[in-house]
């Protein structure tokens, strides 16, 4: 198995609102949800999921929780607000600049 | 509302900081045990899959603590658990706290003072409402306007650059024209001083403040009173019932303050006063220089003013002594104002212009800002008081490098615990926030203690820049914007001396670092501390200091001269007081009489040599002048026949020991109704009869001609106004004989005393109230007091800059002691070395000297040359001495190399005294 590759530098901001716009998840969860989406392409560094939480929910684009859940116990799980939306999207637009503009210089140089 | 959300959770979490902590480590225990299970589901024991979770996971602290960063009002956390941290830390060093509280409690203090008086005579609006409307009339006209024939009162006109004269003062019939509103002003009233009148309060006699105060006055500058009514349009009438406005102040010390004192009378040169109210006790009239105790109508002038004794001087159209203020109307701007007024300003001009002569160079009117009042303080104390600013600046500089300083060396001491908090993962900037609080936590003490500093300084400046003239009054104090002042300054100050340090303590090399021992015995250069910083910053200091002390040789040797002056007369056990028997109710007949009793008793009261009188105190800044006939002698444009005089008293030269050259003294043969006589100084006498024996002569005063006087001898050169002037011709006159009218501002008595002249005053108390209780005597006081008031702003600046500099001496020998000791115990292992070599105990002192005196050598340097070029600033302060005084310069470098060598000396005997044993042992 290769090993996944590090996340490239800001994108984890991405990954995580993508990931849990589809639905409430908790930290352990997103960690597991970005593996799997990306064929295990991607893989979250253990010690910077919980900073970039943190920082998210300062920032007023997600909101916590503690519920019970899949883990046989209570999990704090973390869902996007509203702002949280308008964040995702401001952040797949300028992704899409970026991997374009990447792509772009790859094709013509 | 994003904001309002994102402000909601960070209050949150910042009160419940521990409960996030708490739910952060159960979401980390549910992440790694989550991953454990993950591993065994790999076929790892559970012993096994754990380490491998946190293995995987990483440092949890690391994480934590990033969190933290990410989370809350992050800052105002860190801030609350920096300043407990940072408060341990200080306490865990008492002795450089208290160096650096000390050193800072001084500078901001020393600061926080000169402010508040800058605050107070620059800045600071009148106590009244919207003070920014308010606006100060005067007028400029090339010197001297033939218009103006008199000119009295407190604003006596200055001299711009350019042979250009600017006053407040106008004749009344101007103020009546102006009309006391119009279209731009909504009012325009009038004002003026009315001296120190005599006043009675009960069986109480005293001097007080006094001002005259147009009807309009207090309703224009709209400052309630404090009880009663004030004075209004109805008081100020020709006729008008005679009533008095009195000073909270006044209110407080006569009458307790009691309400009954409304209606009271008080006698104003014995003439009765109605006591109509009293005014707020924070206002203090428009001029900050003095405080008036009792406000009268302007019309009562006539009726209680000594020098007045007619209405057609009040009515004078060449009189100017009425000074004038108005109050903008709402958007009407100053040169609005002015422009508008000046054809009526004019026209009156004009119209009291007598003949051809007058009506050239006719005045023009010139409107000032009013807001805060008269700024004949603000032109007399605003330079002295940037230049004290800055050397309190300077100190301050001082100060905060010398604790940039400590803060290094103790940095280096702390290397490892900071080397262990960076290696944990706390960012750079964390740890140099941390020590920044420290540095802001130290300042912000200093700065309060300094609060306590500067009340005591203010106190101290007040009476130093005085210099004991009573009527002069500061409104300085500690109020709001000062603590404000004195906070900013504080944390500015912290960041100043602390930035520096904390990024250079972030900067640590890890590994070597944290191998250190605890007693941080590592050599990392020659010199423990960084070589640059430490020693640029002791340079500095050196520097710095040598301005300061420079300052202070130049003003101190300022003082000297001033004090090695040759008065003349004896000024040693010389007792001056004043008395005015006029305000009492004499005419000058009595008068005469009156004084001269009064003399003879002074002079036969036992510990009296001598006594005698004049009408102005000598080198005290009082002068009067005349215009002279004299036989043969035309006067000419570029040598008017003018001489300085004075009226004395019988033993006048005997009292005062001006030897006499030819001919007598004044003596008490000289009476009303014999010859008149004078004694003329030997300026007078070389001037105006160079080849002739001036004894003998007769002239005639153009006033009083074509009555003569006889030169019956000459005396002595003595000084006569002031201390830095030439002596001017000077006239003796026997003040029996004066012409009338020209006795008029009471009577200075100089007492020659056989012991201490203080000794005395109660005696000359007592002796004036039995001869007439109604008379107080003012300012009672030495000979050498009264000279010493006209040199106050020298004495104030040779005083405080000698203090400025010991202090910035005492600073910097500090830092530099410390900083060498510093350096000695980094280098013990070197010097055991040396000294186990054989290198001789004074080869070692001389290593650590020869260090410190090149520091001394480049700040001197450096101090010196900065001190040549900005040196001129303060010229105009120095008396006898050139700012470039080469004696001041090298004295000042050769003390700063020697207290420089004298810090150092400590460290380097310690330096020579290590044992070569126990040094190396350590290694």
């Amino acid at each position: 198995m290769p090993k996944p590759s590090d996340l490239l530098q800001g994108t984890l901001d991405l990954l995580i609102l993508k990931t849990i716009a589809r639905e409430p998840l908790h930290g352990w969860g997103i960690v597991k949800r970005i593996q799997m989406l990306s064929g295990d392409v991607l893989s979250v560094g253990q010690g910077s999921l919980y900073p970039a939480l943190h920082r998210l929910e300062q920032q007023g684009w997600l909101s916590a929780e503690w519920k019970d859940s899949d883990l046989g116990r209570p999990a704090k799980v973390y869902s996007l607000t509203r702002e949280g939306r308008k964040q995702l999207e401001r952040e797949l637009k300028s992704w899409d600049r970026l991997s374009s503009a990447v792509q772009l210089l790859i094709e013509s140089a | 509302m994003r904001i309002v959300r994102v402000i909601k959770h960070r209050i949150r979490s910042l009160l419940r900081r521990s409960r996030a902590d708490l739910d952060l480590q159960r979401e980390i225990e549910i992440h790694i045990e989550q991953l454990t299970k993950a591993h065994m589901a790999e076929g790892m024991s559970k012993s096994e899959a754990l380490a491998a979770a946190k293995r995987e996971f990483g440092s949890v602290s690391l994480t934590k603590e990033r969190c933290r960063d990410m989370r809350a009002m992050g800052f105002i956390d860190d801030l609350m658990r920096d300043s407990v941290f940072a408060f341990r830390a200080l306490t865990k060093s008492p002795a450089f706290t208290l160096t650096a509280l000390l050193s800072l409690a001084l500078g901001i203090g020393a600061n926080t003072a000169i402010y508040s008086f800058m605050d107070a005579i620059m800045m600071r609006g009148l106590p009244v409402p919207d003070p920014q409307n308010l606006v100060i009339f005067n007028w400029r006209a090339k010197c001297w306007p033939k218009v103006v024939q008199q000119q009295h009162g407190d604003d006596n006109g200055h001299h711009d650059p350019g042979g250009v004269c600017v006053s407040g003062a106008f004749p009344y019939p101007l103020f009546q024209s102006v009309g006391s509103q119009n279209e731009l002003l909504s009012s325009v009233f009038a004002f003026a001083s009315a001296g120190r009148p005599n006043l009675v309060v009960g069986n109480q006699a005293f001097l007080g403040q006094g001002e005259y105060v147009s009807g309009n006055y207090f309703s224009t500058l709209g400052a309630p009173p404090a009880a009663g009514r004030l004075i209004d349009k109805e008081d100020d009438r020709t006729a008008a019932n005679p009533v008095a406005v009195i000073s909270y102040q006044l209110w407080q010390q006569r009458f307790d303050g009691a309400p009954n004192a409304i209606g009271e009378t008080i006698l104003v040169n014995r003439k009765p006063f109605t006591i109509a109210g009293v005014s707020a006790p924070e206002f203090y009239g428009v001029n900050p220089r003095n405080s008036p105790e009792i406000f009268l109508p302007l019309h009562s002038l006539p009726y209680v003013d000594p020098r007045v004794r007619n209405t057609a001087w009040f009515h004078d159209r060449n009189n100017y002594w009425i000074e004038m203020m108005g109050r903008l109307r709402p958007g009407v701007t100053l040169r609005e104002a002015e422009v508008a007024m000046a054809p009526r300003f004019h026209a009156f001009f004009v119209s009291s212009a007598n003949n051809a002569k007058e009506r050239t160079d006719l005045p023009k009117v010139w409107l000032e800002e009013g807001g805060s009042g008269l700024d004949a303080l603000k032109r007399e104390y605003s330079k002295p008081l940037y230049i004290l600013f800055a050397m309190t600046g300077l100190i301050l500089a001082i100060a905060c490098s010398n604790i940039a300083n400590l803060l290094l060396s103790r940095a280096t001491v702390r290397r490892r615990e900071i080397a262990v908090r960076l290696s944990l993962g706390a960012g750079p900037w964390r740890i140099i926030r941390q020590l920044l609080t420290e540095s802001i936590l130290l300042a912000v003490l200093g700065g309060l203690i300094g609060l306590l500093v500067a009340a005591l300084g203010i106190r101290v400046l007040t009476w130093l820049l005085a210099g004991g003239q009573q009527d002069l009054t500061f409104h300085a104090g500690i109020d709001g914007r000062i603590m404000l002042f004195a906070l900013v300054s504080s944390v500015i100050a912290g960041i100043a001396f602390g930035l520096a340090p904390a990024i250079h303590a972030t900067k640590v090399d890890l590994a070597p670092a944290l191998k250190e021992s605890r007693a941080g015995a590592a050599r990392v250069r020659r010199f423990g501390l960084p070589f640059g910083l430490s020693q640029t910053l002791i340079v500095g200091q050196v520097a710095l200091s040598v301005l300061l002390v420079v300052a202070a040789g130049l003003f101190v040797r300022t003082l000297a001269k001033l004090h090695s002056i040759s008065i003349g007369f004896n000024t040693e056990k010389l007792l001056v007081s004043n008395l005015n028997a006029r305000l009492a109710g004499y005419d000058d007949r009595r008068g005469v009489m009156f004084y001269e009793r009064l003399r003879k008793r002074f002079a036969s009261l036992p510990g009296v040599r001598a006594a005698t009188m004049s009408d102005m105190p000598f080198v005290a800044g009082a002068q009067s002048a005349e215009d002279m006939l004299i036989p043969g002698i035309p006067a000419t444009p570029d040598r008017p026949l003018n001489t300085n005089l004075t009226l004395v008293g019988p033993s006048f030269f005997k009292t005062m020991q001006i030897p006499m050259l030819l001919g007598r003294p004044i003596g008490e043969q000289d009476t009303r109704s014999s010859p008149h006589v004078v004694v003329v100084n030997e300026v007078f006498a070389k001037k105006f009869f160079p080849h002739r024996n001036a004894i003998g002569q007769h002239f005639a005063f153009k006033d009083q001609a074509p009555n003569e006087v006889q030169i019956v001898g000459i005396a002595r050169n003595s000084l006569y106004s002031s201390l830095k002037k030439e002596i001017p011709p000077v006239v003796y006159i026997p003040w029996s004989q004066a012409p009338q009218g020209w006795l008029s501002d009471g009577m200075y008595y100089e007492i020659r005393t056989r012991g201490d002249p203080l000794a005395l005053a109660n005696t000359v108390h007592r002796v004036v109230h039995q001869a007439n209780p109604l008379i107080p005597v003012a300012d009672l006081a030495t000979q050498v007091h009264y000279i010493d008031a006209t040199i106050a702003p020298e004495r104030t600046f040779a005083d405080l800059s000698t203090g400025f500099a010991l202090l910035a001496l005492l600073i910097a020998c500090v830092g530099l002691y410390g900083t060498m000791a510093y350096s000695v115990a980094r280098r013990t292992n070197e010097i055991g070395i040396r000294i186990a070599l054989g290198a001789p105990r004074r080869a070692v002192i001389w290593t650590v000297q020869r260090e410190v005196l090149a520091l001394a050598l480049i700040g001197v340097a450096i101090g010196l040359s900065v001190a040549w070029e900005i040196a001129h600033i303060v010229a105009s302060f120095l008396f006898g001495v050139r700012p470039d005084d080469v004696l001041v310069f090298g004295l000042s470098a050769v003390i700063l190399v020697l207290c420089a060598l004298a810090a150092g000396y400590v460290p380097a005997w310690h330096a020579s005294r290590i044992d070569p044993v126990e040094a190396l042992r350590n290694e």
